[in-house]
């Protein structure tokens, strides 16, 4: 069944209407034309947020991890002396290990996003659903 | 575009660009190995040897050591132990390696045919000449012969040949030929020379116009007894001159003297010495009556001297127990030179010099050389159209005689003129025959180092061109089938009384010996002298130009050497162009250094004038004015007519702001420390307690068996360039040019920075990289091309240098040089100019930084030496190049690990600074200075 | 113009209607270019070559061709860089700060501000390639060992650059391109033939599912919240390649804030100066008012002021702190051989922006854009100031000397311009120069 919608509210009483019913989001497919908070925070209340925020603290701390330990492992795999400073200069690594949480930070959670929402969609690059401007409800009934 | 068409192109592209990057490297040459060595005893492959032979440069007579790796010389230094120059060598001596290998260099014999000029066999240019010779002797003219000065074996072979083939040989030529003083000695003493001075001997000097650090006679050998003398205690150096001058720096005093007015001080201190009955040796009573009185009042007007400094000077003379006073340069090479020539000499009698501290057994042996006069009589006979050939040899008095004389004009009348020398002039370019001389390393020869010693040479390096040297050429034109080396031998077995010459190569001199005899003074000569001319000449009324022969260029020669303009005067910092220098009263505009804005001024004098920029010389007495003897316009040159003494100082002189600026190689941006404690003086030092200079977060370096470290002592340095030359010449650093410098891109690694102080000093400023303990420029380097090694060496990769240039912004005492350009292909290195490159060091190519790392690969060699015999280095084992040129050992380069070095012990002293010590980058580098010694006194 | 305000008045047919005007008129702009385009292209275009001829000079005869010397080790080229990277910044500041604030206007500037943050890391990236005095190893300066195992220095802030620059340049495309991709979606729906494929490829097959929305959220939450301190950091590391050095007018503590409200001072220069043209050309009034850019003049005003407090504070600094080295610095700045810099840099950077004071001078367009081509240049001076001065000038008397930028250097600035406006122009007609979803949503609030 297929539900078209011009106006958000009615989509939201559907929607609401039918998670009542005992169907879950999961269960069912919904196309907006822009993301919407209301919408949003109608259906977290029936399916877990969205697990995106583990990704991010993986590759977060992966770079952080990565910006200390790498260059350590560099200056003791050849120690060599600069401006007498000592071997381990952790205070420089500190822009190192911070440029590498952002940095694989934000690529874990696109790469995140992309797994998550199983992007790319290889079948719906050239021949998608289009549903507009309109809110569209589809149930297995 | 198709697909394959695609392809092609990515492919051309590709490899286009793989081409490119290999361009970059030049490309190998297949190494063979010797199959069987050559047998020469100390020759290892890649090894260097070291042979002794002669600098030539200048007559002076160094001994020479070449250094020379796989046939080539690479490096010239003093001899170590010679008698005159132990182990040093002047910057033009330094720099004259370079005249061996430079591109210009004559090649190969010409002859003018028809007007042009056009290359022959030596044989055909000997017969031309010869042909020329008998052509001017039958037609009743007379053959002369003109040389620099010439000393030795040669001496008596150019005699043997003037008399077989009818030649007059002339009396030598030179610019600074010192005819007043050698005249005032003739007039004195009955000998026509320059005694040997020891100033090492003496402990009051007084030297009077004499550039003694500069070009004065012997410049290396006067330092290094400066440098003894001082090493002893008890000396004290005054020096007189009317300008400014880099000796006057360096001595413990300077005083500055009207121009002209010397003769009068001179005058003062012989009454004063007369009438107070002091001194050695009485003057006759006549002679003491004939001497003009002076007061100690009109001694000071006359001279500009306070009657203290007249007073001081003239007691502490008198009581020293060795004086010394050299008289020379500005003082006798102006109009009445001889009479202050005349004044010193008998001062140096009364005071019982002559003998001790004067030395005539172990003379400058100039007595064959002549003097203007000569020159002038020889212009009259030109024009006479009595000359038939003129020989010139290694000398070019055209750009150094008065114009006035007309010589060039006056040497077209000879029948022929016969040139030989060994770079293009306008001499050679007025020649029917050009005779292109071997350099002093391709030659046999023999130079009088003084009438007591004699440096004897022999080829180290074969002959790079079709070139001669001068006695081969005299031995050819004589007709022998001998050649001059076997000639040479000979005469040292019969005139040296050597029987080993082998031996006598190797040890480089001999020792001859020579005696004046007992030398009194010709009291009658004297007071006729006395009486019959004018003692003291009133001092000069307005403004006055001095023409000072140049450290960089002597009287012009060395200006073939395109290093010794590269190389700035110690002064003025000036590398390139012609300039005066001025006094700031003189008022002619602002100067700024930074912008290397520099006013012109015109100079007027002797009804020539020039343009051109001046420098601002501080402390340059008003009035006073001094240009560098080789950019000085012949005109304003006149000669003294009675001794035919060259006069320098140019009277009525006027220096004329024009309101118009240029730019000038001045390569310094600041002439005063600008408060910023570089050299800290007295007072300047940080309050105890406020901060501890060389605290740390850091954990200490620990060095294990070497900490290379430098002292130097600036105190003894004299701003010589020599250490600059070297190297130039070790590292193999490109000579950039005018336009290079003009923008700021000189490559030198170690610099004399001048610093003029409000009290009238100068201090020189010894800057080259520190080898700092704690290096800012280290941190910044992305790619570890510069870093600390473990043994207190801030080490250079080239190879691994992308040329960020952060390291140079970052390094405090801007001692790093990036290579802006491809030197090699910006022609620094011209064929065959490759040879000299030392191939211990890396040719730099472009983009990639460098610098100073304490000669890197001495270092290492000497510690493949001790390695060979299980061993650490001995101090003063390793040399580098700086501290080896240096003439008063300013320089003492060590391990800092051992307690019981020299340098270890040097940098513990207690006057010692390091420069900039207060940004922690705690340098290997520490200075000592007077101003610090007074202070902790 | 507010749209909120009219959406509750609007039936829902209108809303749909009103949302696809929207995408009309602002998908409008991606259309066969007129001959000004192309002519705007081609200026870029040869401004380009005259860069690369310029640059090849440069590779095959060596950095001489440049003004550099010593001790002017720097010059133009890190002047360039610095202000490329500091017009860099405010794309993400718009985009990522503003985000997290619900700033609103951030809508109307956030596409085209990252676009040219984009192609300013872009062109900023290049200048330390160009600066390199062996730039075919510039690779030497990435981590990887060589032959022998030897790594980068990581003490040095210049490799610290290559991981601010690259980090900054890698995220920035990211949050940008997750921005498109909704605004892909619909070109994909509106266009037709290859451009359809085009934009269908790039959208990776987006459809606006509730779950792609619900990532698409949380990932465009994280990255802004990731971006907001990098772009901090990034300038922050910029100006580290001064203060950590020993050099005075370059040793100092205020560097970071100081370079990075310099940064967004020129960043939202440069906005204006892109973002009145293309609110004229393509007709986006409707969407681009007057009171975003009044907000965005206020931010301008405010950064300004940051500025010249740190001018001042510079000043102060040097006065109090009784260092020879650092007055002199100063005292060079202000009355030295480049008073003429520092000059045209207070003029533009401290004098101009007061202007903004008053209320009618933020409000016109002509008198903003006017106004921040000044700041732009100001901003360009300060750089050279702070680089070129404090070197020409350091410790060491006998070592000073001025420097002047050569015919290359300038070619090469000039090349960086046209490199840069190249992208943009390419940008405003490929991609939508606002962010249509954005905007949608926006329309039911």
């Amino acid at each position: 069944m297929e539900y078209r919608f011009d106006d958000k509210h009615s989509f939201m009483e559907k929607l609401e209407e039918v998670f009542k019913s005992g169907v879950k989001p999961n269960d069912v497919k919904m196309v907006l034309p822009h993301p919407d908070h209301d919408i949003e925070h109608l259906v977290e209340e029936y399916t877990p947020a969205s697990k995106l925020k583990f990704f991010t603290l993986a590759g977060g701390l992966t770079g952080c991890f990565t910006g200390f330990a790498f260059p350590s492992f560099t200056v003791l795999d050849w120690p060599l002396i600069t401006g007498g400073k000592p071997l381990l200069s952790w205070p420089a690594w500190v822009v190192i290990a911070f440029e590498l949480t952002i940095l694989l930070g934000a690529l874990a959670s696109f790469t995140g996003m992309l797994f998550l929402s199983k992007l790319p969609r290889f079948s719906k690059m050239l021949s998608p659903d289009e549903y507009g401007n309109q809110y569209v409800l589809i149930t297995d009934e | 575009m198709k697909r394959r068409d695609f392809l092609k192109f990515v492919g051309m592209a590709s490899s286009a660009s793989i081409l490119a990057s290999c361009g970059v490297e030049k490309s190998s040459e297949k190494i063979i190995p010797y199959l069987v060595p050559p047998d020469v005893e100390d020759y290892i492959p890649g090894e260097a040897m070291y042979r002794n032979t002669v600098c030539t440069e200048c007559s002076a007579g160094c001994g020479a050591t070449a250094k020379i790796i796989e046939w080539n010389p690479i490096k010239l230094d003093g001899q170590a132990g010679h008698p005159l120059n132990d182990g040093a060598l002047c910057m033009r001596g330094q720099a004259s390696l370079v005249r061996l290998y430079h591109p210009n260099r004559l090649s190969n014999p010409r002859i003018r045919k028809g007007g042009a000029l056009e290359d022959v066999s030596w044989d055909e240019a000997i017969k031309f000449v010869r042909d020329g010779l008998s052509k001017a002797n039958s037609s009743g003219k007379k053959s002369v012969y003109l040389a620099g000065q010439t000393t030795g074996s040669l001496s008596t072979l150019l005699d043997s040949f003037a008399s077989q083939s009818g030649v007059e040989r002339l009396p030598a030529y030179e610019a600074f030929s010192h005819a007043n003083l050698r005249r005032a000695n003739s007039i004195l003493f009955n000998i026509n020379d320059i005694p040997g001075y020891k100033i090492d001997e003496s402990d009051y000097l007084l030297s009077v116009g004499a550039d003694l650090i500069e070009t004065f006679l012997n410049p290396v050998s006067n330092s290094q007894q400066i440098y003894k003398a001082r090493k002893g205690g008890h000396f004290t150096w005054v020096h007189v001159e009317p300008a400014i001058s880099l000796t006057g720096y360096k001595a413990d005093e300077r005083k500055t003297v009207k121009p002209g007015g010397e003769s009068s001080l001179l005058l003062f201190l012989l009454n004063y010495m007369v009438s107070n009955g002091l001194g050695k040796n009485a003057l006759s009573s006549n002679l003491r009556d004939g001497l003009p009185s002076i007061s100690m009042g009109q001694a000071a007007s006359a001279t500009g001297l306070s009657e203290d400094d007249l007073n001081h000077m003239a007691q502490a003379f008198a009581q020293a127990k060795h004086p010394l006073l050299i008289v020379g340069g500005s003082a006798t090479s102006q109009d009445g030179g001889l009479s202050t020539a005349v004044l010193a000499g008998m001062i140096q009698w009364v005071s019982g010099m002559i003998g001790t501290t004067v030395d005539f057994n172990n003379a400058e042996g100039m007595n064959n050389v002549g003097s203007l006069l000569d020159i002038k009589n020889l212009a009259d006979r030109l024009n006479g159209n009595q000359i038939g050939v003129a020989f010139i040899a290694r000398t070019n008095p055209l750009a150094t005689v008065p114009a006035s004389m007309k010589l060039a004009e006056s040497l077209g009348n000879a029948a022929m003129r016969v040139v030989m020398t060994d770079f293009d002039s306008e001499l050679t370019e007025m020649a029917d025959v050009i005779l292109p001389l071997s350099n002093g390393m391709e030659s046999w020869g023999d130079v009088a180092a003084s009438t007591a010693v004699t440096s004897v040479m022999k080829p180290v390096v074969s002959k790079l061109y079709d070139t001669l040297s001068e006695g081969d050429i005299l031995m050819k034109l004589m007709g022998q089938a001998e050649d001059y080396g076997t000639w040479l031998q000979s005469q040292w077995k019969d005139v040296l009384g050597v029987s080993d010459v082998d031996a006598l190569i190797k040890k480089g001199y001999a020792d001859t010996g020579y005696s004046a005899g007992n030398i009194t003074m010709n009291a009658n000569a004297a007071q006729s002298f006395v009486s019959g001319n004018k003692l003291t000449g009133a001092a000069a009324a307005g403004g006055v130009l001095y023409a000072v022969p140049s450290i960089r260029a002597f009287d012009g020669r060395s200006t073939d050497i395109p290093l010794t303009t590269e190389i700035p005067d110690p002064l003025s910092t000036v590398s390139y162009g012609n300039y005066v220098s001025v006094s700031e009263a003189a008022n002619v505009g602002e100067v700024n250094p930074i912008l290397k804005d520099y006013p012109v001024v015109s100079v007027e004098g002797k009804g020539a004038s020039m343009e051109l920029p001046a420098f601002v010389q501080p402390h340059m007495p008003e009035n006073v004015a001094t240009i560098q003897f080789h950019q000085l316009d012949k005109s304003m040159l006149t000669m003294d007519s009675n001794t035919g003494e060259l006069i320098t100082r140019v009277d009525g002189a006027s220096v004329n702001a024009t309101g118009r600026t240029t730019k000038l190689s001045a390569l310094a941006g600041g002439f005063d420390q600008q408060h910023r404690q570089l050299i800290p003086k007295p007072g300047d030092h940080h309050h105890e307690g406020e901060f501890e200079i060389g605290q740390t977060l850091y954990p200490e370096i620990k060095y294990e068996t070497y900490r290379w470290g430098m002292h130097i002592d600036l105190e003894s340095c004299t701003g010589c360039e020599a250490c600059v030359a070297a190297c130039y010449i070790e590292n193999n650093i490109p000579v950039t040019g005018e336009d290079q410098h003009l923008m700021g891109r000189e490559m030198s690694w170690i610099r004399i920075q001048p610093y003029y102080n409000e009290d009238g000093t100068m201090d020189s400023l010894v800057m080259m990289c520190q080898q700092c303990g704690t290096a800012p420029c280290e941190n910044v380097c992305p790619v570890y091309a510069t870093y600390h090694n473990d043994e207190g060496l801030n080490v250079m990769v080239y190879n691994r240098c992308v040329g960020t240039r952060y390291c140079h912004n970052n390094c405090p005492y801007k001692v790093r040089r990036f290579n802006y350009f491809d030197w090699t292909d910006e022609g620094a290195w011209a064929e065959p100019m490759t040879r000299m490159l030392n191939p211990d060091v890396y040719v730099r190519p472009k983009g990639v930084m460098e610098k100073c790392t304490f000669c890197l690969h001495r270092i290492r060699s000497g510690k493949d030496f001790a390695k060979d015999e299980n061993r650490d280095v001995r101090d003063g084992e390793i040399q580098v190049a700086c501290q080896q040129a240096c003439p008063t050992n300013a320089i003492t380069f060590g391990n800092l690990k051992d307690k019981n070095s020299e340098v270890y012990k040097k940098s513990q002293m207690d006057k010692n600074f390091k420069v900039l010590e207060l940004l922690g980058t705690n340098p290997a580098i520490t200075y000592s200075t007077k101003a610090n010694k007074e202070e902790h006194a | 113009m507010s749209s909120d305000a009219h959406a509750n008045a609007r039936t829902p047919e209108e809303v749909v209607q009103y949302k696809d005007k929207m995408e009309r008129d602002i998908y409008a702009a991606i259309s066969k270019p007129n001959w000004k385009f192309w002519a705007a292209l081609a200026l870029a275009v040869t401004c380009v070559g005259i860069g690369a001829v310029s640059w090849a000079t440069q590779i095959i005869r060596g950095l001489g061709v440049t003004g550099l010397m010593n001790p002017v080790g720097w010059g133009v080229y890190i002047t360039d860089f610095v202000f490329w990277v500091g017009i860099a910044h405010s794309g993400t500041l718009i985009s990522a700060i503003l985000y997290l604030f619900r700033a609103k206007f951030r809508s109307r500037f956030n596409r085209a501000a990252e676009a040219m943050t984009i192609f300013a890391v872009l062109t900023a990236g290049l200048f330390p390639l160009i600066h390199l005095g062996r730039v075919w190893l510039f690779y030497w300066l990435l981590p990887y060992p060589n032959q022998r195992y030897l790594w980068v220095n990581f003490r040095s802030p210049l490799v610290w650059d290559v991981f601010a620059v690259s980090t900054y340049l890698t995220v920035s495309a990211v949050f940008w391109y997750v921005g498109l991709i909704p605004d892909l979606a619909i070109a994909r729906r509106i266009k037709s033939g290859i451009q359809k494929k085009i934009y269908g490829i790039a959208s990776l097959g987006w459809t606006g599912t509730f779950k792609e929305w619900q990532h698409y959220n949380q990932l465009y939450k994280f990255l802004a919240a990731l971006a907001t301190p990098l772009v901090l950091s990034v300038h922050s590391v910029v100006s580290w390649d001064f203060a950590m050095a020993v050099v005075y007018g370059w040793h100092t503590t205020i560097f970071a804030p100081y370079f990075v409200a310099g940064a967004i001072f020129s960043g939202c220069a440069m906005v204006i100066t892109l973002m009145v043209p293309i609110r004229n050309i393509f007709s986006l009034e409707e969407y681009i008012t007057i009171d975003d850019f009044e907000k965005l003049a206020k931010l301008l005003m405010f950064t300004g002021l940051v500025v010249s407090y740190a001018y001042m504070i510079e000043l102060a600094l040097a006065y109090y702190s009784g260092n020879v080295y650092e007055q002199q610095q100063f005292e060079y700045r202000l009355f030295g051989d480049y008073a003429w810099a520092y000059w045209t840099m207070i003029l533009c950077n401290v004098i101009s922006p007061l202007t903004l004071f008053y209320r009618p001078a933020r409000r016109s367009l002509m008198f903003l854009w006017i106004l921040s081509i000044p700041i732009n240049i100001g901003m360009w001076f300060e750089r050279f100031n702070i680089i070129v001065i404090s070197l020409a000038k350091d410790f060491d008397p006998y070592a000073f000397g001025y420097y002047t930028p050569s015919i290359v250097e300038w070619g090469i600035t000039i090349g960086s311009f046209g490199w840069f406006f190249m992208y943009f122009l390419i940008f405003t007609k490929t991609l939508p120069v606002l962010s249509v979803t954005e905007l949608k949503e926006e329309v039911e609030h």
